[in-house]
């Protein structure tokens, strides 16, 4: 009796073990259709270069340009249907870098490439263009998108005076410093950051400090209003809210800055010029 | 003149020391860095008041519910207010309205303290149990709500987590600046109010059958204590957020040195409350070259530290 219940135990062992052996499918697909991006700013830049055709997958925000819409949607930005981007066995995965990293990391185990796309800077983002051109060979227009980075930027006018610049990002006084993508856009149209010099990307600014710095232009994208900035208690004084010189999401689009794409060449173009008006004063 | 004990004395002593370091704090509170006049009149001195009232209301608040729910673990945010004015603080953020974040704090604070008061009540009367465990789940109904939130909305979350850690850096508009002015004014009329009941409260925290016997109606006095209680904490939540411990431990600090007698030790009570969050607010302020520390953290190591050094001493 003892000796059949032994084998019967060891003949289930050896079944399971032989399962989940042939469970384990860790090779490339080899019929793979295209890739799967779940970054809005990766998804823009690849169509710019003319990768659209490649992507099978993306995620809700990744919306422009308009042909973006037709493509299957796996998810939105915090949330990813992980059994619906294996099933559609993309050869790569792009994804962002910070809030997405753990898609990231989800993602790694099933074995296909997953790159994660942050750019800090304008130097960073070309070269993550380059990047990008180099995986998915489209070279040419890689080349056209650097140049028009490159040209534009030696071609800007600087303002003869640089205007002090606070940034606002999000309501709690949310701001950016040099070691973003935002403050070097900043930087590269002629600007000063107030709070350039910090060492972290991202801070959350002292109401007194901003006030001590009185900042010649407010670059307001935190959905505050240019009313409520002038009636902030202490802030009469600053040369920004004195000359009204408040910028808020109704004079530039939001996209361009917040996201580091190829239109990001208009938001430089809108800061130079917001740069320029204030110098000629 | 009058012997008075060596206990009483040293009571005395305790207290003038207490407002010499009031004065001190204060000082060095207002004009320790500040880069001009503008902006101690202005910033400084908003944040100061907003310091000062949020400390007293939370130490006050403690105290009284420690007394009336009969619970040492009781403190300002066990009646489900605070939730519900986080709640409908960050909801007004989401849609877009963060200038009335503090007005829509405020009506989710009132609309959680009616919720916990009508599911505990039975008539009139509301039994200290069932209004603890009525503001338990109000409390987890609200923070499920805000989780949801921030599933849904993960983008916002530094801004969610501000409003949930509690700070003290609230920027004021100028219209704003009044109406908090005449808020703390109106906190102020009803901490003295509170006062009035003290002494019922000290008789109901012996018992409610002694309370009866002795002719308190302790169905009165919890319902005007719950109403007041609720609108201090509605108005200092939707400035401040929420802010740990102060209204846990500095209650207990305050009766280790002066007793429980509540009509005693009331106004002492906020005295502390409001020195020991000038200061955590001070220190979180200044120490990190990176932006203020939020506040809530430094409350809870300084407390706990002192919190720790009081009890061993008296065991």
């Amino acid at each position: 009796m003892l000796k059949t219940t032994k084998l019967f135990f060891l003949i289930i062992l050896v079944s399971l073990l032989l399962i989940t052996l042939t469970g384990c499918d860790k090779s490339q697909p080899k019929d793979s259709q295209g890739i799967v991006v779940t970054s809005p700013e990766v998804a823009e830049t690849i169509a710019k270069l003319g990768g659209i055709d490649l992507i099978i997958g993306r995620t809700q925000y990744c919306d422009y340009p308009q042909e973006m819409h037709a493509i299957e949607s796996v998810g939105d930005f915090s949330s990813l249907d992980i059994e619906r981007v294996i099933s559609l066995k993309p050869s790569i995965i792009f994804t962002a870098a910070f809030e997405q990293q753990d898609f990231f990391d989800k993602l790694k185990p099933f074995g296909i490439e997953v790159i994660k796309i942050h750019s800090n800077s304008i130097n960073s983002y070309l070269e993550n263009v380059q990047l990008l051109a180099n995986k998915l060979e489209l070279q040419d227009n890689a080349e056209q998108l650097i140049n028009d980075f490159k040209t534009t930027i030696s071609n800007i006018t600087l303002p003869a005076k640089s205007p002090k610049v606070y940034f606002e990002i999000s309501p709690n006084l949310g701001t950016i410093t040099d070691n973003s993508f935002i403050g070097d856009l900043i930087v590269k149209a002629g600007g000063t950051n107030i709070f350039g010099q910090l060492n972290k990307d991202f801070l959350i600014a002292k109401n007194e400090e901003i006030v001590a710095a009185n900042p010649d232009i407010i670059i307001a994208l935190s959905y505050a209003s240019k009313e409520e900035i002038i009636q902030r208690k202490g802030w009469q004084s600053m040369e920004a809210v004195k000359n009204a010189r408040i910028y808020t999401i109704a004079d530039v689009d939001l996209d361009t800055v917040m996201r580091t794409v190829p239109r990001s060449l208009d938001a430089l173009k809108v800061f130079n010029q917001w740069f320029l008006e204030y110098a000629q004063d | 003149m009058p012997k008075i004990s060596r206990q009483q004395r040293n009571k005395q002593l305790l207290i003038a020391g207490l407002l010499i370091l009031f004065g001190l704090v204060s000082v060095l509170y207002l004009f320790y860095k500040v880069p001009s006049e503008l902006i101690l009149l202005n910033i400084r001195l908003p944040r100061y008041v907003l310091t000062l009232l949020t400390g007293v209301v939370l130490a006050a608040v403690g105290n009284v519910y420690q007394m009336l729910l009969n619970n040492p673990l009781a403190e300002p945010y066990i009646l489900g207010t605070s939730s519900g004015s986080a709640l409908f603080a960050i909801t007004a953020y989401i849609l877009g309205f963060s200038y009335l974040m503090p007005l829509f704090g405020f009506v989710g604070a009132m609309l959680a303290m009616t919720l916990v008061w009508f599911i505990a009540r039975k008539g009139s009367r509301v039994n200290t149990v069932k209004l603890i465990l009525s503001g338990i789940i109000v409390s987890m109904i609200c923070s499920s709500i805000i989780s949801l939130y921030i599933y849904l909305f993960p983008n916002q979350i530094t801004v969610i987590m501000s409003i949930l850690m509690g700070s003290l850096n609230h920027v004021f508009s100028n219209n704003e600046w009044y109406i908090f002015l005449a808020l703390t004014l109106v906190s102020v009329l009803l901490l003295i109010y509170q006062f009035f009941l003290t002494n019922s409260l000290n008789v109901i925290s012996t018992g409610e059958l002694t309370a009866h016997s002795l002719g308190v109606d302790i169905a009165k006095i919890r319902k005007r204590v719950f109403v007041t209680t609720s609108l201090l904490i509605a108005i200092v939540t939707s400035y401040a957020g929420i802010i740990g411990f102060v209204g846990l431990i500095i209650p207990h600090i305050v009766r280790m040195m002066f007793g429980d007698n509540l009509r005693n030790n009331y106004f002492i009570t906020m005295l502390v409350g409001g020195v020991f969050l000038l200061l955590c607010d001070f220190v979180a302020y200044h120490i990190s070259p990176f932006g203020e520390l939020p506040v809530g953290i430094l409350t809870t190591l300084i407390g706990s530290v002192f919190f720790i050094i009081l009890l061993r001493k008296r065991v």
